[in-house]
């Protein structure tokens, strides 16, 4: 794709975003209580999902070491740039 | 309930803090998942880290970076992560996400958000502290990721009544970022 295809589709990525946050607060604001326990039932669900994958405990571990990793990538950029000359 | 936890735990252990960055927005109702929900404790030394550590680990948490029931293990993840300004994560029970990622307050700004924290009221259930909200918009501004930005707008559209707009473009001006988008 183009560059500036690639950019056009980047703005208009960001603009759904923000129609759809600004969408979300005004929901968040209209219904209240309700709009909370819909969106608790949608997490609640996808979060039981993933305990269920949890249980195995390859899926498990290397959850967590894949966790730890990106931990160590941000840790090494952030030391590699502290010793740069400014 | 992992950040109710943690908050009593750390409440009990008489350490000051606040929740920082995308956990905020969920919080008041913004649908979408955290892998981490980011607490900011006050500069706490070794010794008192290895009582919170003892706390957690008594009502189910375990650190992912280090044995939490070792004592010799929490005092050398001290040493290795927070007090080098890295943060240290936290589970609870068998909830691997969202994760506890705590960090020490090393700059100016984190401790304004402890300082300025405010009380959200869960449900008449528990109490959570979280930074001002004028600068967690900023920072999501700055931080800049689409998420972000959705989540700056998000918080933005629901408070903008309530917050201090003066407030809010200072900290725009010191992070450097345009406030605009709020607004389109």
């Amino acid at each position: 794709m183009h560059e500036k295809e690639l950019e056009a589709d980047r703005r208009r990525n960001l603009e759904d975003v923000i129609k759809h946050a600004r969408w979300e607060a005004e929901a968040a604001r209209r219904l209240g209580r309700r709009w909370f326990e819909l969106r608790d039932e949608w997490l609640i669900k996808a979060h039981e999902a993933d305990k269920e994958m949890w249980k195995d405990a390859r899926v498990r571990e290397a959850l967590v070491k894949a966790i730890l990793t990106k931990d160590e990538v941000l840790r090494a950029s952030r030391t590699s740039k502290a010793h740069q000359p400014t | 309930m992992v950040a109710s936890k943690f908050a009593s735990v750390i409440e009990e252990a008489g350490v000051r803090y606040a929740i920082v960055a995308g956990y905020i927005a969920i919080l008041f109702g913004r649908a979408r998942r955290s892998d981490d929900i980011d607490f900011v404790l006050e500069y706490l030394g070794e010794d008192r880290f290895a009582d919170l550590c003892r706390r957690a680990g008594r009502v189910g948490f375990v650190m992912m970076q280090g044995d939490i029931a070792s004592e010799e293990s929490v005092r050398s993840v001290y040493w290795d992560y927070l007090a080098r300004g890295y943060s240290v994560r936290f589970i609870y029970r068998d909830v691997i996400l969202p994760n506890i990622e705590a960090k020490l307050a090393t700059t100016s700004v984190h401790r304004y958000v402890i300082s300025h924290g405010i009380q959200v009221v869960v449900n008449n259930e528990y109490t959570l502290r979280v930074s001002p909200l004028e600068l967690q918009i900023a920072y999501k501004l700055y931080l800049g990721s689409d998420k972000d930005i959705g989540d700056a707008v998000f918080l933005y559209t629901l408070f903008k009544k309530i917050i201090s707009l003066q407030e809010l473009y200072m900290w725009c001006e010191r992070l450097g970022v345009d406030c605009e988008v709020l607004k389109r």
